[in-house]
């Protein structure tokens, strides 16, 4: 139990936000696979001391998510539990040359922040996504973090790592080109034999690859 | 006699080029591979320079039609070279001045990146002709920032108010936007062209309880369920939408205890009642799907 003055510390202290490579190639691949449409999803981990741990990257849309179909899947996401939260929320934009999130994601992260801790946001640069996924020379990192500035807007840029980046950007590649799929909530909507929240042909694949 | 009506798959087999191309034509089919193939075996391979013959019963305009449908497929499969091969051909037939010729050109010069020329085109193609659709349309497509997408498209709406897909498509720019309001008038528009389509009463279902218009989303989320009961999303929607309703009742009963008198308050209660056994419906109607 944190006193007000304790929680307003706590969220405005400065975190760093660590991604797991799993994270990172579901972010990636998900993003990929739906190269003419934005992507959105959930970031599920852990708020540690300094540092908010990105473990998962559960999808759940290729289109600008609603209301109902957000609510949804923050509930089946969090029923799942696995011992984790939910942190954050990710986005790749829909053209190319996007660098900003939009409107609506500023409006969801807003909208799942809690007493304790402040979500962040995820936003994935599309041109970096491109030379990761077709194995050209990276010039800027794929994944960019923000947090709540003095606007109350998710546009303070914080600092991120993913864990083997390397090794994560190699197996995003190779996910991608061997058409590993990645089901969101809308396409187990459409067929609900396609396990999404699971996604375990991926989780399989990263898991061989990675260790 | 075989004709454009006949099953493709016969006309395929009988190697029936002509009416091949009039099927794929008539019906629509996008299929740049079989157009290629039928079309080049046609008009003489690449150069495409077979001109009237018995094939065509001297009917140059045949001829000209599978020279643009050529072409249209070269695009598709970035072929530019046959692309310019068509243009080339049509413009010794019928010169620069058409309007049709024209809007081909154009198509050649967007597949080209050369988008600024096309718009040109476009809208040299409005002023003469403002209720040309496909002009508008393509102004929309290649049209860059969101207020010029959102001008465009208005502008074609205005001349195709019953275009379900035009509509569908202002719903997205709009929630692209993060303006719901506008994405469930132009949903709407949608459901009166397709009434009986489930999504797209799902879809305007979550815009309106996006919006805060809980009563009329539980009808659409409800509508798409008998429409179609096995509608997952729609199942959870309607759970969603039902459990949102009961929520908002309950923090305004809680400020208004005062005003319980009112005649509303049978209503609300009512409302109340539909909500939970909506959700039971829609909890029943997931664990036994």
């Amino acid at each position: 139990i944190f006193t007000r003055e304790r929680q307003r510390t706590m969220r405005s202290e400065k975190r760093n936000v660590e991604v797991s490579s799993e994270s990172f190639v579901s972010m990636a691949v998900h993003a990929g696979q739906n190269a003419t449409t934005v992507v959105h999803g959930i970031l599920m981990g852990h708020f540690d001391q300094k540092i908010t741990k990105i473990i998962k990257a559960i999808p759940v849309c290729h289109e600008t998510p609603t209301k109902p179909l957000l609510q949804t899947a923050l509930a089946l996401a969090s029923s799942a539990d696995q011992g984790m939260v939910v942190v954050g929320w990710y986005i790749a934009p829909e053209k190319l040359d996007d660098k900003n999130p939009g409107p609506v994601p500023l409006r969801i992260v807003s909208n799942i922040t809690t007493d304790e801790y402040e979500p962040v946001l995820i936003l994935l640069d599309n041109d970096a996504l491109v030379a990761c996924l077709t194995g050209e020379a990276q010039k800027e990192n794929v994944v960019k973090g923000f947090v709540k500035d003095f606007g109350q807007q998710w546009l303070e840029p914080v600092t991120l790592r993913i864990s083997d980046e390397a090794k994560a950007v190699e197996v995003a590649r190779s996910a991608f080109s061997d058409g590993i799929q990645v089901v969101d909530l809308t396409d187990h909507f459409e067929d609900s034999t396609r396990d999404w929240s699971v996604n375990s042909a991926l989780t399989t694949y990263v898991a061989k690859l990675i260790n | 006699m075989l004709g454009p009506d006949e099953d493709l798959d016969i006309l395929i087999e009988s190697k029936d080029h002509v009416n091949i191309l009039r099927h794929l034509r008539s019906k629509k089919v996008r299929n740049p591979d079989l157009t290629l193939y039928h079309g080049k075996a046609l008009l003489g391979g690449d150069k495409l320079d077979k001109k009237a013959g018995f094939l065509f019963g001297d009917d140059e305009s045949t001829r000209l039609a599978v020279l643009e449908q050529i072409c249209l497929s070269a695009l598709d499969v970035q072929d530019h070279t046959l692309a310019n091969t068509c243009l080339s051909q049509l413009r010794a037939s019928i010169g620069n001045e058409s309007i049709r010729f024209r809007m081909l050109l154009a198509r050649c010069l967007e597949a080209g990146g050369e988008s600024e020329k096309a718009t040109t085109i476009y809208d040299e193609v409005l002023k003469t002709h403002p209720a040309n659709l496909l002009a508008l349309k393509r102004k929309y497509c290649l049209a860059e920032r969101t207020k010029d997408r959102m001008e465009s498209l208005n502008l074609y709406l205005e001349q195709n108010a019953s275009d379900a897909a035009g509509w569908y498509e202002m719903s997205k720019l709009r929630k692209d936007m993060g303006d719901f309001a506008g994405a469930a008038y132009a949903l709407e528009e949608v459901v009166l062209v397709c009434p009986v389509d489930a999504p797209a009463h799902v879809a305007l279902a979550e815009a309106y309880s996006t919006n805060g218009d809980l009563l009329l989303a539980r009808r659409h989320m409800a509508q798409a369920l008998e429409l179609d009961p096995n509608n997952k999303r729609a199942l959870f929607g309607l759970i969603m939408v039902s459990n949102d309703y009961l929520e908002n009742s309950s923090s305004k009963s809680n400020k208004n205890k005062k005003q319980q008198q009112n005649n509303n308050n049978a209503d609300n209660e009512h409302e109340i009642e539909v909500a939970k056994e909506l959700i039971k419906y829609g909890a029943n109607a997931l664990l036994t799907a």
